[in-house]
């Protein structure tokens, strides 16, 4: 019986292959625009359903700290001051924002004069009904005497300074003082110390005439301190993390790459003696990594570099199809030949593999996506480009020396055969699984994602304790159907949350509605405030005989459209997220802990959202790592049934690799998560893969070089990755490097 | 950042009269005036504010007492026709309340005030970047110094700061934008070495981790 010639050798497919393969690259080069390279961190940071669902939300909040550089300059008042100004002056002047010129007081006090009586502090409202006439009276005399007013108008427009206190309650401004054009705040940690704060932005592209970000910033810090040695200076930032990470990213990438590619060079020249395999691989390679390129850019629209890290590690499972082909090339048989004889084992270890990066391509997290579908893409094109290309650029060719005898050493290996002895080795390895696999502890995976050097997060951390900022990860999003819906259910929350920060739950918020009342609260406000009012005129005029005329107040309350048109609009827009079913607003916390996230979460209620978005796609993450867990055990037997007949020598080194490779996690400490059960799928594949080779070709050198060669190739690459400063990629390369080198020793061990 | 501003223009108002009064800088009639000014650690002197408003036909006038201690703080305590004592610091201000005094750090701005009041320290130098300058003196130490603020965001609410004194500033006139004058004369203006009994528990509590 004939066997029937492969399609893979059908010159028609080649010839759309090409096509395709070009059309691809051309696609990519001609549609593309924008950034090639993504270096932002962010970019790969998981969403989970929830957060996908108000994208809007999270963009406006990634929006407002994703270019924001904080700079602070401590020390002694004078010095401080001058070493906050030579910093300003050092860094190049497109870093640091323009100043708005000052705000017009008079223009201020022209618009608030008649809604003054609607703004009342919560404070003012709450001991409005208690306070006795000697307090009304001795607030209004302090407002009076004082040699400048604190009110932003004239004593009799607004005699207890009510408009003010309001005005001032719940604001960011007063923690700071200006000196000059410059914004400080006292040291919390050393009396006397003043810590100057230099608010920056950071470009569009993160270097700045060919400079990078962090070097400026850090060459202007050499330069002060220089100058100024007993200041302290703190710079810390989203941009700078992101260009912290994208340059680990960019190093590792590059080294990986280097290393994997010298590393095929080597191991193919030296086994098969000859210029033409090493040409013939790095072409492959390169035509794949090209091909992969083109597609994830075409598909995400640039190719972030964390992506290129993981993708370095292609190099080694794709050069796998070019061992099995020229093994197979080197043992006598024609390119058509091999290509006959290994499609179907190949077509088998492809699907494998790609099962294992299609689950890596569906989980939450878009950094996993992308670096999935960039292997998917490479995988496919190595193997069509094997399959189709190498009979018209191959020819047969004996099997060097050196080929014969390695492969005579590696047949030498010793083997388990005996059905009792693989028994006691199964069931050793299964307690070993147990005993160890037990003691895993699950991590939280978001953590594992950050690539940041360490010193520019503690920064980061640093000077979010000194500046108190708001949490970008945890807010309230409220919404109404209109203006007033919306200010009072966000008064409503306020409420509930002045208690959370009575408790210390919190350490405090920032809310539109701490800006501009509800118009139900404002009528309130100005009953009483206008009730507060008349009694401290009367009580002065009592007591100094004379009060002045004063101001009338308009007769309805002030809308959020003229708000926005005000000249403090600004400071409320930076609140509200527009949607489609009605305006909407984010709620700012300040101080949130991981013990505040529960009060928090009770908060929530229609119109009032709660959200935690670290918290969220953590938890998303988690889930996802049960499901990839159970995808493993029902991948496992999903290849024991279509395995079954020789299972013992196909499935069994495979499932026994897993199981060590657990083992070892356990009693090592690698966490069980989500970069550690994902590795275990492609383990599955690849294990699965080398032993159907070996079993279909028991006995014959090509088998054994072809699996030994392509192991290797996968442990140097992984071995690589499990370099990362990056923990995910560290975790992810480490359990595939375990794994394979186990799969490496089994397999022989437990051949026919 | 605007609204930062605004707050922050606002609460400066507070700090002003003060911080005027070291506006002592440029020239070498400053220099003169730097070199009869006592640098006491710590001063105490009574004060008489004498407010002149538009709208109210008769001057106000309060009376008090004040307490400076460099780098620590200045305590102002209001006595006539109301009752009202704070000490303000770079960290803060305390008031005093039913229960004692009470630190409040959400104001701290005012703190920029008045730590060297009656001394140049060295915070003088950088206020008075803030004022053009005028300054007179006699041979008797007697000296003088206007000072009109250079700043936008100053002469939206201080027209002129007058200052007078010889050992010790000795007067003080504080016209605003909207025509308010107050000024301010210190009396029985003395060093001393301890803090007063009265006094020393809101230093405490401004000092208090």
């Amino acid at each position: 019986m004939t066997e029937c010639p492969s399609i893979f050798l059908s010159p028609r497919l080649r010839l759309l292959w090409i096509l395709f393969w070009c059309l691809t690259l051309l696609l990519a080069a001609f549609f593309h625009r924008g950034t090639l390279i993504d270096t932002d961190i962010r970019a790969m940071l998981p969403q989970s359903d929830v957060t996908r669902e108000q994208n809007a939300v999270l963009s406006r909040i990634a929006d407002n700290n994703a270019r924001d550089i904080i700079v602070l300059v401590g020390g002694k008042p004078s010095e401080a001051k001058a070493a906050a100004r030579a910093f300003l002056a050092s860094v190049p002047q497109d870093l640091v924002p323009k100043q708005k010129g000052s705000l017009s007081l008079a223009e201020l006090r022209a618009f608030f004069l008649p809604y003054r009586e609607y703004f009342l502090s919560p404070q003012d409202a709450a001991a409005a009904d208690t306070l006795s006439d000697k307090a009304i009276l001795d607030r209004s005399l302090k407002n009076l005497y004082r040699p400048v007013s604190n009110s932003l108008f004239s004593w009799s427009d607004d005699p207890l300074a009510l408009f003010t206190s309001a005005l001032m309650q719940n604001n960011e401004a007063s923690r700071f003082s200006q000196d000059e054009e410059l914004l400080w705040l006292a040291d919390p940690d050393t009396p006397g110390r003043r810590l100057y704060y230099l608010p920056m932005k950071a470009p569009e592209a993160l270097s700045i005439s060919g400079t990078k970000l962090t070097q400026t910033l850090a060459q202007a810090k050499e330069k002060v301190l220089a100058a100024h040695p007993d200041v302290s200076v703190l710079i810390a930032g989203i941009p700078l993390i992101s260009e912290g990470a994208a340059d680990r990213a960019a190093h590792e990438s590059t080294l990986i790459g280097a290393v994997g590619a010298l590393g095929i060079i080597a191991l193919t020249g030296a086994f098969f003696g000859e210029f033409t395999p090493v040409v013939l691989a790095l072409l492959t390679l390169g035509a794949s990594f090209a091909f992969a390129f083109a597609a994830t850019l075409l598909l995400f629209g640039s190719v972030h570099l964390l992506t290129l890290v993981f993708g370095a590690t292609l190099l080694g499972v794709c050069v796998d199809y070019v061992f099995h082909l020229l093994c197979a090339t080197h043992s006598n048989l024609t390119p058509q030949q091999a290509v006959q004889k290994l499609s179907r084992p190949l077509t088998i270890s492809l699907l494998s593999s790609l099962i294992g990066y299609a689950l890596m391509a569906v989980s939450p997290v878009a950094g996993l996506q992308q670096m999935a579908f960039f292997c998917l893409a490479g995988l496919v094109c190595t193997f069509l480009t094997v399959l189709l290309l190498f009979p018209e650029v191959t020819r047969r060719r004996p099997p060097t020396r050196l080929f014969l005898s390695f492969a005579q050493i590696l047949m030498r290996a010793p083997k388990i055969q005996k059905p009792g002895a693989v028994a006691v080795f199964c069931g050793a390895v299964a307690l070993f699984a147990l005993g160890f696999g037990l003691q895993l502890k699950p991590a939280n995976e978001l953590a594992l994602l950050s690539a940041a050097p360490a010193e520019l997060l503690s920064a980061q951390r640093e000077a979010g304790k000194l500046l108190s900022g708001t949490s970008p990860g945890q807010f309230f999003f409220v919404n109404g159907q209109n203006a007033e819906d919306l200010l009072s259910r966000c008064e409503e929350l306020v409420g509930s949350l002045n208690g959370l920060v009575r408790q210390g739950t919190i350490t405090g918020y920032a809310a539109p509605c701490g800006i501009l009342p509800s118009e139900k609260r404002q009528r309130a406000n100005a009953a009483v405030a206008h009730r507060l009012n008349a009694r401290a005129r009367e009580l002065v005029q009592r007591t100094l005989g004379e009060v002045p005329t004063f101001a009338p107040t308009a007769a309805n309350p002030l809308s959020l459209e003229t708000f926005l048109d005000s000249p403090l609009g600004s400071a409320m827009s930076a609140f509200l997220v527009p949607q489609k079913e009605g305006p909407g607003a984010l709620v700012l916390l300040k101080g949130v802990t991981a013990e505040s996230l529960s009060a928090l979460s009770k908060l929530d209620r229609p119109g009032i959202r709660f959200f935690n978005s670290t918290g969220d796609v953590a938890v998303a993450l988690s889930l996802f790592r049960s499901r990839v867990t159970f995808l493993v055990l029902l991948a496992g037997f999903v290849c024991l049934v279509l395995l079954r007949k020789n299972a013992r020598y196909t499935f069994l080194p495979a499932l026994l690799s897993i199981l060590i490779t657990v083992g070892v996690m356990g009693a090592v400490g690698i966490p069980y998560s989500l970069y550690t059960v994902l590795p275990l799928i492609l383990l599955l594949g690849l294990g699965v893969d080398y032993a159907v080779l070996l079993h279909d070709s028991s006995g014959k050198p090509a088998a054994w070089n072809s699996v030994f060669l392509a192991g290797s190739s996968t442990l140097l690459s992984f071995g690589l990755l499990a370099c990362s400063s990056t923990e995910a990629l560290h975790l992810f390369g480490i359990t595939i490097a375990v794994g394979i080198a186990t799969v490496w020793i089994l397999t022989p061990l437990l051949r026919k | 950042m605007l609204m930062l501003r605004f707050l922050s223009t606002v609460a400066l108002a507070l700090s002003l009269p003060f911080s005027a009064a070291f506006a002592a800088d440029s020239a070498s009639s400053l220099a003169a005036i730097e070199k009869a000014l006592a640098h006491p650690e710590m001063l105490v002197a009574q004060f008489t504010v004498q407010k002149t408003v538009p709208d109210f036909k008769s001057p106000l006038t309060s009376t008090g007492r004040l307490f400076l201690w460099d780098k620590h703080g200045l305590f102002w305590e209001t006595k006539t026709p109301f009752s009202e004592a704070i000490l303000f610091t770079e960290r803060g201000v305390v008031k005093q309340d039913e229960s004692g005094p009470q630190a409040f750090t959400e104001n701290p701005r005012i703190g920029q005030i008045m730590q060297s009041l009656l001394s140049a320290s060295e915070q003088s130098s950088d206020l008075t970047r803030q004022f053009f300058l005028t300054a007179k003196s006699d041979k008797k130490g007697n000296w003088s110094l206007i000072a009109s603020p250079k700043s936008d965001l100053i002469s939206q609410l201080i027209s002129e700061i007058a200052l007078y004194g010889n050992r010790f500033i000795e007067r003080v006139t504080l016209t605003d934008v909207a025509g308010n004058i107050s000024r301010i004369a210190f009396t029985r203006t003395s060093e001393c070495t301890t803090v007063p009994a009265d006094i020393a528990p809101f230093f405490e509590k401004a000092e208090a981790p």
